[in-house]
C-alpha cells in the first residue's frame, strides 16, 4: 500500500539531487527519472514528481536535447514520455515540453507513445 | 507453387472512370505505376455495389498455398483458389449469422474451422462442396479466435465470456463436445497450442497470458509430465502459470519446437516467454522487445529464430533471435515500392473522391495538396492476417509469407535470411 509520506520524502530527496546536478544536464535528467511513484494514490504526489522532472528538462539547452535522449536507456525513454504527458496536463513549460516530445518521438518512435498511453503503471 | 505476381489489372479501371468491367467476385492485382514491373499486391474482394476493396478480417491458407479462406469483414467466408496469381472465389460459406472473427485451416485433414460473433463455431469438411458441422460451444458471448491443435483432433475457441472452449470429437455421439476453461478476468483474444497438444496458452484483454492443461481422455495418449511433477494433467483446464503484461494481448504463437511463446501486446511490445520442458514457465523467463512503431495485431513464426509481426504500422516486421536475445529486425516493406502517382493523369472525379477519402481516413486536408495521398507502404491499412504454408518451408524456415490487411490487399513477401534481417540494426531496443 502506498505510503504517501515516504513517497514524498523520496521525491524531495530526488529534487535536491536534481538541483545539485543542474549544471550537468544529462546527469540531472537521469537522476530525475529514477524511482517513479507508481504506487502513489495521491495526485499531489504525482504532480510533485512531475515538477522535479520538468525542472531537469527545462535546464537542458535545446541543442543538447537529442544527445541527452540518446544517452537514456529504453526504459528511461518510455518513462520520460510518460512524464512529458503528465507534465503537459499542466500549463507551465509547454513549449519546451513539446520540443522534448518531438525529439523523443523521432528517436524512440510511435511505440514509445503507445507504451506511455497504454501501460497500467501510471506515473 | 506458381508465382503470385500479377498480370494487367482491371481494378484500376474500376476506380478511375467507373467503366464497365467484370464485377464483384475476384479481382486482379493493382499496380502502383501502370505498365511495368510485377504487381505489388492483389485485392481479394471488391464490394459488389461500391466496387471498393473490402477489408479482410481473418485469413487462412491450406497446406500448399493453392487455396485461401478469408472473411471480408462480414458473416461470410470465401474460399478462393490461387491460379497464376489471380484469386478465383470458388465457394462462399455463409452459415454464420454475424461477423466471422477467425478462420483456421487444418493443413493435414483439410478441414476449416470458423468462429463468429454469433457465439458459434463451424467445422467444414470438403467433399464436392464445403459441408458445415455446427459445434455447440455453450458460450453466451462472441467467439474471438479459434485454432486447431497440431494433430488436428481438437481445437480451442477463445471467447468474450472470459473462457476458452476446448472441443474434441466424441465418437459415440458423433458430435463435437466443448469443455470450457475458465480463469481469465476479461475477453480472451488469442490462443496457441503447445507442440504436445496437451497444453495451450491464451492471452486476454486483462493483460495476462495463461497456460492451461488440455489433455482429453480418449483423444490424447497418456500425458507425460512435460511441465514438471507439480503440474498434473488429470483435470482438463488446470492453470499452469500466469504471466503479467502491461496491455491487451493481441496475438500469440508457439515457436515450432514450442520452446518459446511469443506474444504481441497493445503497448507496442513483443514478448518472448521461454517454455522449458520440466518446469512451468515464469515471469522471469520473459524477454520483452520494445517496438519502434505502432502495436502489432498478428504474429507468426517463420523459423525457430524468426518471428514476423504485422499490425497498425501496415508493415510486417521481423524479430530475430541472436545470441540468446530477441531483437527487432528488418521491416519487410522498405517503403520504396509505392510510387507517387502524378495527379495530372487521374480524372477529376477520382481526384475528388481521393481528397475526401484521405481526409477522413488519414487526416490529410486539402490545404496541403503535395501531401502524399497514399502511404509509402504497400498496405494502406492495418495488417489483419499473416500466413505461410508447409509448401513454402525449406529446412524448417519459411521462404515466403503473405499478409492481408483491412485495406483488402494481399501482399506476398520473400523472407530474408537471418543475417540479412539483422544487418545494420543494433540490439538497442531492449528493456
Amino acid at each position: 500500500m502506498a505510503d504517501e509520506g515516504t513517497l514524498r520524502e523520496a521525491i524531495a530527496s530526488r529534487d535536491k539531487q536534481v538541483t545539485s546536478l543542474l549544471s550537468t544536464p544529462p546527469a540531472a535528467v537521469k537522476a530525475a527519472l529514477t524511482d517513479p511513484p507508481y504506487t502513489s494514490e495521491s495526485d499531489e504526489t504525482r504532480k510533485m514528481s512531475a515538477k522535479v522532472v520538468v525542472k531537469a528538462l527545462v535546464a537542458v539547452p535545446e541543442k543538447e536535447i537529442g544527445s541527452v535522449i540518446a544517452g537514456l536507456s529504453g526504459t528511461e525513454q518510455d518513462l520520460l514520455m510518460k512524464y512529458i504527458y503528465r507534465a503537459l496536463e499542466g500549463s507551465e513549460s509547454s513549449q519546451q515540453l513539446l520540443k522534448w516530445h518531438a525529439v523523443l518521438t523521432e528517436k524512440a518512435g510511435m511505440g514509445c507513445i503507445m507504451r506511455a498511453l497504454s501501460e497500467s503503471q501510471r506515473v | 507453387p506458381s508465382s503470385w505476381t500479377m498480370s494487367v489489372s482491371a481494378a484500376r479501371a474500376m476506380f478511375e472512370g467507373g467503366s464497365a468491367s467484370p464485377g464483384g467476385g475476384s479481382a486482379g492485382g493493382a499496380r502502383s505505376k501502370s505498365g511495368d514491373g510485377p504487381a505489388l499486391y492483389s485485392v481479394l474482394k471488391l464490394d459488389d455495389t461500391t466496387k471498393r476493396p473490402m477489408p479482410i478480417s481473418c485469413f487462412a491458407m491450406n497446406q500448399d498455398g493453392s487455396m485461401v479462406a478469408f472473411s471480408p469483414n462480414n458473416n461470410e467466408v470465401h474460399i478462393a483458389e490461387v491460379k497464376e496469381g489471380a484469386f478465383n472465389v470458388l465457394h462462399v460459406l455463409s452459415e454464420h449469422d454475424q461477423k466471422v472473427t477467425f478462420v483456421d485451416w487444418a493443413p493435414k485433414t483439410n478441414r476449416i474451422l470458423t468462429c463468429s460473433e454469433d457465439r458459434n463455431a463451424y467445422v467444414w469438411d470438403f467433399s464436392d462442396t464445403w459441408k458445415p458441422t455446427l459445434v455447440l460451444l455453450r458460450i453466451n458471448r462472441a467467439a474471438t479466435y479459434a485454432k486447431w491443435s497440431n494433430n488436428e483432433t481438437k481445437f480451442a475457441v477463445a471467447s468474450g465470456q472470459k473462457c476458452v472452449a476446448i472441443c474434441y470429437y466424441e465418437e459415440e455421439s458423433n458430435w463435437w463436445v466443448s469443455k470450457l476453461v475458465e480463469g481469465f478476468e476479461s475477453t480472451v483474444l488469442t490462443v496457441s497450442w503447445h507442440a504436445s497438444d496437451i497444453a495451450f496458452a491464451a492471452g486476454s484483454s486483462d493483460g495476462t497470458v495463461r497456460l492451461f492443461t488440455a489433455a482429453v481422455k480418449g483423444v490424447d495418449s497418456k500425458p507425460s509430465q512435460i511441465f514438471g511433477p507439480d503440474v498434473s494433467f488429470k483435470k482438463m483446464g488446470t492453470e499452469i502459470c500466469v504471466i503479467q503484461t502491461n496491455a491487451w494481448v493481441q496475438d500469440m504463437a508457439f515457436s515450432p519446437s514450442s520452446e518459446v511463446l511469443a506474444y504481441a501486446t497493445h503497448d507496442s511490445s513483443v514478448h518472448f516467454l521461454s517454455v522449458p520442458s520440466g518446469a512451468a514457465p515464469s515471469q522471469e523467463g520473459v524477454q520483452s522487445v520494445r517496438c519502434s512503431g505502432l502495436p502489432h495485431r498478428r504474429v507468426l513464426f517463420l523459423a525457430e529464430d524468426t518471428l514476423v509481426a504485422g499490425g497498425h504500422d501496415n508493415n510486417p516486421t521481423l524479430y530475430c533471435l541472436r545470441g540468446g536475445k530477441w531483437a527487432e529486425g528488418k521491416k519487410l516493406d522498405s517503403g520504396t515500392s509505392v510510387k507517387k502517382e502524378s495527379s495530372a493523369s487521374s480524372s477529376a472525379r477520382s481526384a475528388a473522391f481521393k481528397k475526401f477519402e484521405m481526409s477522413s481516413s488519414q487526416g490529410i486536408d486539402d490545404k496541403n495538396p503535395e501531401a502524399d495521398a497514399v502511404l509509402t507502404t504497400v498496405h494502406q491499412n492495418a495488417i489483419s492476417g499473416l500466413g505461410t504454408c508447409a509448401a513454402w518451408k525449406e529446412g524448417g524456415r519459411s521462404s515466403k509469407v503473405v499478409s492481408v490487411g483491412l485495406d483488402g490487399r494481399l501482399c506476398s513477401w520473400p523472407v530474408p535470411s537471418l543475417e540479412e534481417a539483422m544487418a545494420g540494426l543494433s540490439i538497442g531496443a531492449q528493456v
